[in-house]
């Protein structure tokens, strides 16, 4: 699901920045430093709308390095269990097909696609299908999944998705 | 719900202290899956204790077994949960049900991944022997054998060396912005190869490069995914960091059966018998395999063969008119590779020669070269001549480039953005279309005539260069007009340090027209490997060989079930043909009747069976034995139905030479003979390894490194292995003759009396007038650099190392023609010296990388052999010199 939530974030800026382009810096590297990052609470930022709060910097000591507070709102997106996302097909394997939705990891299992989806290891490349061929999935195809289980670690959340439920699979 | 295939039921009880509690909510209901600490109900006891019911396990509710207002107690049934068996893990994952397991839940020793690219995904045994086995029967309806493929050295030669930008089927990538460049060369017929062999086979990489370098090669090598798909394993994936052997287990857990492996080493799979082992592909002089695991490097031969660019570079700057010199030495390495008697030592012999021979015989040297280059359509090497020149200043252009270094990185940079989109527009497009290139040159002429006046070399190149499109030339006035250009190069260079300085930008600023002039024009080096059409026949044969087993094996499975009536399906233990016994019995029949006898071959200190020579011959089926057996002729000998056939020697004059001489059926051949058949699986002609004097001289006694796998652990006690059997019998009744050590050797009685009281006497007038001659020749050697002889060579080495020592810090750069010829001669003649010097003072990382000796490594295998062949090369010199 994606929010547009407030966020907090601490610039440490070199003093070499020091200068008239000094702010500019600072929103650059804001951008840089948290677009496309994930931590287990938020999920992915996806972009950074607007920085609402730059504090006044406090030059460290001993180092020379100022630290910038910043409060901003960003859209981020966070995977929950059960939700029905659509998801871009990478891999598939025998053992079932890695998908990514948006920035993140998803596998889906062979026991989580449809029975009369079939794995077949010898097209090029390789796909699920079924039996009359009416039905294939391969690599960069689009499908609708849902999200059974969520992995989050310190920098990245990995899916595990499933077909088997109404109205999932290939969209395109 | 979860079509887990295993329906263990499992029925939950949760809460257990005795007292009543009244349901009074529940939250979950049929269908939904649980996972543990997931709130199944809420109870109240009568004392009003609430409490949440919590699952303990994980699956999908197939009944809720209490209702709103029931009463339960401790053992009461709440819900039913079909549970998932986690056949498959993500890490801590479960891929079916998507629950998180905690450390103790999760299976660890049974569980194996499966997929090359995500080994985190892991599967349970069980489940993997099925996938295992559905890929097998896939195979075999297909037909198709599994091929794990190495890379580096087997089919591609990578360095990271600076080397020539034009080179054709040279692939230039980096793996990450800002590293180092990797140069990967294909060896020759590697796409036809894999395209012949993908029909056989289902072809996996498996290679100690680390993934990105893996995926990188693949891309190279197999564009549209079609021979390899996403069966790359590398080191990533590697379970182990020292042997590949780990990862078959889980990649095939049906076991290995199908699974033929070809590598050019075998110590990392662990000297499996399913093996084929390649002759290492040797492309770039100095540099071994460069993802070979720590520890494990081997580079016996990294500074013999291969090419040599940054030796090509150097020497042009300090011998511009030895550049067909050069170009002769170029296409002796190469030619060396498949030198049909290609030994190394050979090879690198003849390149010092080469460079030791006058270079003011130019003529000479061209001479040769024609004959070198074997090309038979005119122009084609024509072509090919002026990409060597043109490389060669390229080369030159480099080396400047290398003295002014903030400039060079500059430009270095720039030269491989410019070399990738070379390749680019390469690959597009290999037909020359002459006219066309013609045209652009001309173009090109014209913008540098306009930028840069003083840039005169570069016209005058460009202008030959252009000449060499449009008009027809012939090859020596081409040459010719290169040296020209060059020394010119070099007169300017040496004549003030300030148009030095300029001349350096000028080629530091040159390399982008260059390249765009050199459009789709590429320097085809001449590179005769041709292993991979050998091992393409080998490969045919293992699969030809495996499924005509399999045939046999199912008609007597069909036979069995129409007799025994029996209709059970056997498909899970389906019988099938081992190629772990297939490979070596093939191995086995390359030399099958051939009964050989090692003279000269096997040190005498050596027991016949311990030598590296007997493992490989009794490998590849031969008999061995210690004496000569000739053909019986109606003695007790004739019962046992063989006799020799060869006679394998290093020198003309044992015992055995001499005796086998009156036999004519046996065939007196060199130890190469042998490590050919080796190499190519088939008995090679034995008239091209004849025994004679010049042969006599390069013969390599020990066999080469990939040659040599020691005998597998299992005892070849089978009744077909004749070599095994007869070995043992030949050690009983030899026993006496190996123990007797040196004594065995001293000249031994040859049957010919005369001969054994004076040997001269046998030789005829004209052998002795030759012996004569080579002893005049030796002993003039002193004062006569062309003839180099070992003994000379050496000598010549110990003096002028000790006068680089002074020179090496004056000399790099600044040494120039106007050197004594004899100066210049030594120095061509110990060019390893001077690579070495040089070397010291780089860091020893980098001569590391380059395969090169470390200061304090002196304990390299092929170091040793070396030495072992001079010092025994010189025995037999002084032997025959002393007889």
């Amino acid at each position: 699901m994606f929010y547009h939530i407030s966020l907090e974030h601490e610039i440490l800026l070199h003093p070499r920045y020091f200068g008239p382009q000094l702010m500019d810096t600072v929103r650059q590297m804001l951008f840089t430093e948290v677009e496309g990052t994930c931590t287990g609470k938020y999920g992915f930022v996806i972009a950074v709308t607007t920085i609402d709060h730059i504090a006044s910097g406090m030059i460290q000591v001993g180092r020379g390095f100022v630290l910038y507070p910043i409060k901003y709102k960003a859209i981020v997106f966070r995977p929950f269990k059960g939700e029905v996302l659509d998801a871009m097909v990478t891999q598939i394997n025998k053992i079932g097909l890695f998908c990514e939705i948006g920035p993140m990891q998803c596998f889906i299992s062979r026991h989580s696609i449809p029975q009369d989806l079939e794995f077949d290891p010898n097209s090029n490349p390789p796909c699920y299908k079924s039996r009359d061929e009416a039905m294939v999935i391969q690599q960069d195809d689009e499908i609708r999944v849902k999200i059974v289980g969520t992995r989050v670690d310190a920098t990245d959340i990995f899916a595990i998705g499933t077909l088997m439920d109404d109205y999932l699979g290939l969209t395109s | 719900m979860f079509p887990t295939r295993e329906v263990f039921r499992e029925v939950e009880v949760t809460r257990s202290s005795g007292a009543k509690y009244k349901v009074v909510n529940i939250y979950t209901r049929k269908g939904t899956n649980v996972f543990p600490k997931r709130r199944l109900c809420e109870a109240v006891s009568e004392s009003g204790e609430r409490v949440i019911v919590k699952a303990k396990s994980s699956g999908i509710i197939t009944q809720v077994l209490v209702k709103v207002d029931d009463v339960i107690v401790d053992g009461s049934y709440i819900v039913e949960v079909k549970a998932c068996g986690h056949t498959a893990l993500m890490g801590n994952i479960c891929c079916d049900c998507g629950v998180l397991l905690e450390e103790k839940d999760i299976p660890k020793d049974q569980a194996v991944s499966m997929l090359h690219s995500v080994p985190d995904l892991k599967i349970a045994r069980n489940e993997a022997r099925k996938l295992g086995q559905e890929d097998i029967r896939n195979l075999l309806r297909q037909r198709k054998l599994v091929l794990l493929v190495d890379l580096d050295q087997t089919l591609i030669h990578t360095t990271n060396d600076n080397i020539p930008p034009d080179l054709k089927d040279v692939y230039h990538f980096q793996l990450s912005q800002g590293g180092p460049w990797y140069h990967a060369r294909l060896r020759p017929h590697t796409r036809q190869f894999l395209e012949k062999v993908s029909r056989l086979y289902e072809l996996h990489i498996s290679t100690f490069g680390v993934r990105e370098y893996a995926h990188h090669i693949a891309h190279f090598l197999d564009p549209d995914r079609k021979l390899f798909g996403q069966r790359i394993l590398s080191r990533n994936e590697c379970l182990d960091l020292m042997s590949k052997k780990a990862n078959l287990d889980s990649l095939f857990p049906c076991g290995d059966n199908l699974v033929c492996i070809i590598d050019d080493r075998t110590d990392v799979w662990n000297f499996a018998p399913n093996v084929v082992q390649v002759v290492p592909y040797h492309f770039f002089r100095h540099t071994g395999d460069i993802n070979a695991p720590s520890g494990l490097q081997k580079n016996e031969d990294d500074d013999r063969t291969g090419i040599d660019f940054r030796r090509i570079r150097k020497e042009d700057l300090r011998y511009p008119d030895s550049a067909s010199a050069n170009n002769e030495e170029e296409e002796d390495g190469k030619n060396y590779s498949s030198d049909s008697e290609g030994d190394e030592k050979e090879a690198s012999k003849r390149d010092s020669r080469t460079e030791g021979c006058d270079n003011n015989d130019n003529e000479k040297c061209e001479n040769t070269e024609k004959e070198n280059g074997v090309e038979p359509e005119d122009t084609a090497s024509k072509v090919e001549k002026t990409n060597i020149s043109e490389v060669k200043e390229s080369s030159i252009i480099r080396e400047k480039e290398n003295e002014c270094k903030l400039m060079a990185t500059q430009s270095e940079s720039l030269e491989e953005k410019e070399c990738i989109e070379g390749e680019a527009e390469e690959c597009k497009d290999d037909s020359i279309d002459q006219s066309e290139s013609s045209s652009i040159t001309e173009k090109e002429n014209d913008k540098s005539k306009i930028t840069d006046e003083s840039d005169e070399q570069s016209t005058q190149s460009e202008s030959v260069s252009s000449e060499i499109d449009s008009t027809i030339e012939t090859k020596e006035e081409i040459a010719t007009k290169n040296l020209e250009s060059e020394s010119s190069k070099r007169k300017e260079d040496s004549v003030t340090e300030n148009k030095k300085l300029e001349s350096i930008q000028q080629t530091c600023e040159k390399p982008p027209s260059k390249y765009k002039r050199n459009e789709g024009q590429v320097f085809d080096v001449v590179d005769d490997d041709d292993y991979l059409l050998y091992l393409e026949d080998i490969l045919e044969k293992i699969h030809g060989i495996f499924f005509k087993d399999y045939d046999v094996m199912q008609k007597e499975k069909l036979a069995k079930e129409s007799n025994g009536n029996k209709k059970e399906l056997a498909t899970e233990d389906e019988p099938l043909p081992d190629l772990k016994g297939i490979v070596p019995r093939i191995r086995k029949d390359v030399l099958k009747g051939v009964n050989l006898v090692f003279s000269g071959v096997v040190p005498q200190q050596m027991k016949l069976r311990e030598s590296k020579a007997y493992f490989i011959a009794t490998n590849f089926g031969a008999r061995v034995t210690e004496k000569l057996k000739p053909r019986g002729k109606g003695d007790d000998q004739s019962d046992t139905g063989w006799y020799t056939t060869h006679v394998v020697a290093a020198n003309r004059h044992t015992e055995k030479v001499n005796a086998a001489k009156k036999h004519k059926y046996i065939k007196i051949v060199t130890p190469t003979w042998l490590w050919k058949c080796a190499e190519r699986w088939e008995m090679v002609e034995e008239k091209l390894f004849p025994l004679t004097k010049e042969s006599e001289v390069k013969i390599q006694r020990l066999p080469p490194h990939h040659c040599y796998f020691p005998e597998p652990i299992q005892q070849p006690s089978t009744p077909d292995s004749p070599a095994g059997h007869d070995s043992t019998l030949d050690d009983m009744e030899n026993e006496e003759v190996v123990s007797a050590g040196p004594s065995a050797r001293t000249r031994t009685p040859s049957g010919n009396l005369l001969e054994d009281v004076n040997p001269l006497i046998y030789f005829s007038s004209v052998e002795r007038t030759s012996m004569t001659d080579e002893v005049e020749k030796i002993l003039s050697d002193e004062d006569d650099d062309d003839t180099d002889e070992d003994e000379g060579d050496v000598s010549e080495n110990n003096v002028n190392s000790n006068e680089d020592d002074d020179e090496e810090e004056e000399e790099e750069e600044e040494e120039d023609d106007d050197d004594q010829p004899s100066r210049k001669k030594l120095k061509g003649n110990d060019d390893d010296d001077d690579d070495e010097m040089e070397n010291e003072d780089e860091l020893p990382s980098v001569i590391f990388r380059q395969g090169g000796d470390l200061p304090s490594d002196d304990s390299d295998d092929g170091g040793e052999s070396d030495d072992e062949g001079d010092l025994s090369r010189m025995g037999a010199d002084l032997e025959s010199l002393l007889s």
